[in-house]
């Protein structure tokens, strides 16, 4: 099995949609000037039920109504960019969004391809977090960061997080042992990898690239106090989520606020989620109340408890990000950041990538924000194009899509 | 249960031969690996190595058709390194010296009783003698840990071991017999043995058949198969098989209203005991799926269904993906696939009428 063959769902959907031009003449093209110094992404899975969900109003006169999906969003209106009428570029369905959603077709994620860009100074590259997406082991269903066609397995464990991050730094002597064990390993792989053959070594150099994220992240400088470590069990029980949860949003916070990593991607669980919101008063799966049709109103509210509680968590996001600010400049990290909330289908009763409810937040990347922005059919590796300029890299496409960055987001 | 070891030897035979069984006449080599331990394997075998348990998660691996154990998807990545690091570190500091000493330090000397556990303790944690350089290596890292004291310095040769490839990969490297062909060494057909049919390191039957050169004739072979197949842990072993190929662990999350967490183990357990048993009698997959009744086994019943009712779609996709080996398509999207309500007017075959039915339904269903 060849880890490259890992993506290729769906072929790629050549969309035409009209031009939207909307550029805000007083903000300058993120391009020519990055100002974006961190990334947050947050996934929450099983796409959505769009009458429940949608903002009143268009433009900059839009609002979050009462008893909506993004009813925990209220106050947040002009901080937000929300994206409506968004296809995806390539990818249909469970699998396919979900394989499609950060890496648009390519083999990696946008998620990666930024951290190469900026994270080179720092302990962590990126750092990825996550609640319950590993029962069912690593597929295109669990997983939605790629580098070269594998994926990157996220930690659904907060306290083995929070040691990685925080803990292991400081005794000395400790970290010489530390030292001297990873050298004989190093040593060891890089015997094994001269006895064997070509294929067999991509193996080793994976293990290789392991431990060098290992010791990056041991010797590497950059921490500060995490405070007090999270104190989580059974991270895989569905009634801890919501502390799991809460614990990978704030220690994503805190990650970014230290310097020890400037991306950070947050899972929470995985398409086709079996995940019940049992603190949000629903007793049947997530996935199962995703596919509620409109008929069946009692499925739909509890579908829409579930869903609250998730923008409940984008907002946790977001305030930490606000509250917490950088130690050079004394700003809210928000200044700075750029945080996205992504899904990977549209309506889920329909399994379909299109109208993929997404959201930007953070001044980070000079986008214009403050409005609900109608894309009309524009795809999402155009909005992934404009988010990575924001951070300075000099792409014109991302993934198989190939027609550059959006006006319309500013 | 010959037919394992055939397949780990690369016998040839073409699996779509009709009914025949697979033969051994001209034999294909299998390709040279290195198998990272799954984490279940790791997980014994440390239990096996130094009696300490590890309860920490592991970062999950990729599943290939259920199965959690196909070599080339098992890598060690960066999250994957760091969980090794933290246990290593966690079962080196609880490690019982004492018990593990071959010798007596302050009788015979620190830097000998140290080189002696290194080739012992090294030879179980590798699964095979280590070589000279291997040696030397492991107790200078003693050495230079043993500022603290010599138990603290075979507590760092405990930690570092088992972040070892050594330790971590089982090798199916073998030694260069004709140009182009390797031989697997008897350390690595004791490996393939033991990890194949318990999920485990050797044992020290196995481990002292390999000293001996005693694992190289198919009757060698036949009758440590014969010894381990007598062994509970290789009725496990299937048991495990059986869950992974039709993907049973998803009874643990299934929706279903009032299954308890309590009562769907008890279910897996009863599922793994009845294929245990099976087993232990000499019988075969083939009659475990039609006298044994696997397919109505409670465990396959609700996994395969919905919360509200039993599920010819869920159960129809396992039998043409699981046994029959077809991959389906997805369905077209925007179409609605909500199943027919449920309506105690009809059976489940009556309301699923519509699939067979409809032209535009049966052309896939």
């Amino acid at each position: 099995m060849n880890r490259r063959q890992l993506l290729g769902f769906g072929a790629a959907t050549a969309i035409a949609a009209p031009f939207v031009a909307l550029l805000d003449p007083r903000r300058a093209r993120a391009q020519s000037s990055p100002t974006a110094k961190r990334l947050a992404i947050f996934f929450s899975p099983n796409g959505t039920i769009p009458h429940r969900r949608r903002p009143t109003g268009s433009g900059r006169d839009y609002a979050f109504g009462d008893g909506t999906i993004l009813e925990p969003l209220q106050g947040l209106e002009d901080q937000l960019l929300v994206i409506e009428g968004m296809d995806f570029n390539t990818g249909t369905n469970h699998e396919g969004g979900m394989s499609n959603m950060l890496t648009c077709g390519g083999p990696t994620s946008i998620d990666q391809v930024i951290a190469d860009q900026i994270g080179g100074e720092a302990r962590f590259s990126s750092l990825e977090l996550s609640a319950q997406t590993s029962a069912w082991g690593g597929s295109s269903q669990t997983r939605m960061c790629y580098r070269d066609g594998a994926f990157i397995t996220p930690d659904d464990d907060p306290v083995h997080a929070f040691n990685r991050l925080f803990g292991v730094v400081g005794d000395p002597s400790l970290q010489a042992r530390r030292r001297s064990v990873l050298d004989r390993s190093l040593t060891e792989l890089n015997d094994l990898r001269r006895r064997l053959g070509k294929s067999q070594r991509e193996h080793l150099d994976a293990h290789l690239e392991g431990l060098r994220t290992v010791e990056r992240g041991l010797f590497g400088s950059g921490s500060c106090d995490g405070g007090r470590a999270p104190a989580i069990p059974d991270p895989q029980d569905n009634d801890a989520f919501p502390a799991v949860a809460d614990a990978q949003v704030d220690l994503a916070v805190q990650a970014l606020a230290c310097g020890v990593t400037p991306v950070v991607s947050l899972q929470l669980s995985h398409t086709v989620s079996p995940l019940v919101c049992r603190w949000a008063d629903t007793t049947s799966g997530h996935h199962e109340l995703s596919h509620a049709d409109d008929g069946n109103t009692g499925s739909v509210e509890a579908f829409v408890r579930c869903e609250q509680y998730f923008a409940g968590q984008f907002r946790r996001l977001v305030d930490g990000l606000e509250a917490a600010v950088d130690a050079e400049t004394g700003a809210p990290l928000l200044d700075d950041t750029v945080v996205l909330w992504v899904k990977e289908l549209g309506d889920s009763r329909l399994h379909v990538c299109e109208s993929v409810p997404w959201i930007l937040a953070g001044r980070g990347a000079g986008f214009d924000l403050g409005r609900l922005v109608d894309l009309r059919g524009d795809t999402h590796d155009r909005v992934l194009t404009s988010v990575a300029q924001a951070f300075g890299l000099e792409i014109d496409r991302f993934g198989t899509g190939t027609r550059g960055s959006l006006e319309v987001l500013g | 249960m010959n037919l394992f070891l055939m397949g780990l030897l690369g016998c040839g035979g073409n699996p779509d031969d009709g009914a025949e069984a697979p033969t051994c006449g001209e034999i294909e080599p299998a390709e040279r690996l290195l198998r990272r331990l799954t984490h279940d394997e790791y997980r014994r075998t440390v239990r096996d190595l130094t009696g300490q348990t590890v309860d920490a998660s592991l970062a999950a691996d990729q599943v290939v058709e259920g199965f959690r154990n196909d070599a080339h998807a098992l890598v060690v990545n960066g999250l994957l390194a760091d969980q090794y690091r933290t246990a290593a570190e966690a079962v080196g500091q609880s490690f019982d010296v004492d018990a593990a000493l071959p010798c007596d330090p302050s009788s015979e000397g620190e830097v000998a009783c140290a080189t002696d556990f290194v080739r012992e303790f090294g030879l179980r944690a590798f699964r095979r003698p280590l070589d000279a350089g291997d040696v030397e290596a492991y107790v200078q890292l003693w050495s230079d840990s043993a500022q603290e004291g010599f138990d603290e310095g075979i507590r760092w040769v405990v930690t570092a071991m088992l972040q070892s490839p050594h330790f971590l990969y089982r090798s199916e490297l073998g030694a260069r017999d004709v140009p182009g062909r390797f031989v697997l060494t008897d350390w690595e057909v004791a490996t393939a043995l033991s990890y194949s049919l318990w999920g485990t390191m050797p044992d020290d039957v196995l481990f002292d058949a390999a000293d001996r050169g005693a694992l190289s004739s198919d009757d060698d072979i036949d009758a440590q198969i014969e010894r381990m197949m007598a062994d509970p842990r290789a009725h496990d072993t299937v048991g495990r098989f059986v869950e992974a190929w039709l993907d049973l662990d998803q009874l643990a999350t299934v929706p279903r209203e009032g299954l308890s967490p309590a009562a769907r183990e008890e279910m897996a357990q009863a599922t793994r005991d009845q294929v245990a048993l099976w087993v232990e009698g000499g019988g075969t997959l083939s009659t475990l799926l039609l006298d044994g009744e696997l397919l109505v086994d409670p465990s396959v019943l609700t996994t395969y269904a919905r919360p509200d009712g039993s599920s010819p779609v869920h159960r129809g996709v396992l039998v043409r993906e699981r046994l029959l080996c077809e991959e389906l398509p997805p369905p077209p999207p925007n179409l609605d696939t909500s199943p027919p309500a449920v309506d105690p007017t009809q059976s489940t075959r009556e309301r699923y009428s519509q699939h067979a039915d409809d032209p535009a339904c049966a052309g896939c269903h």
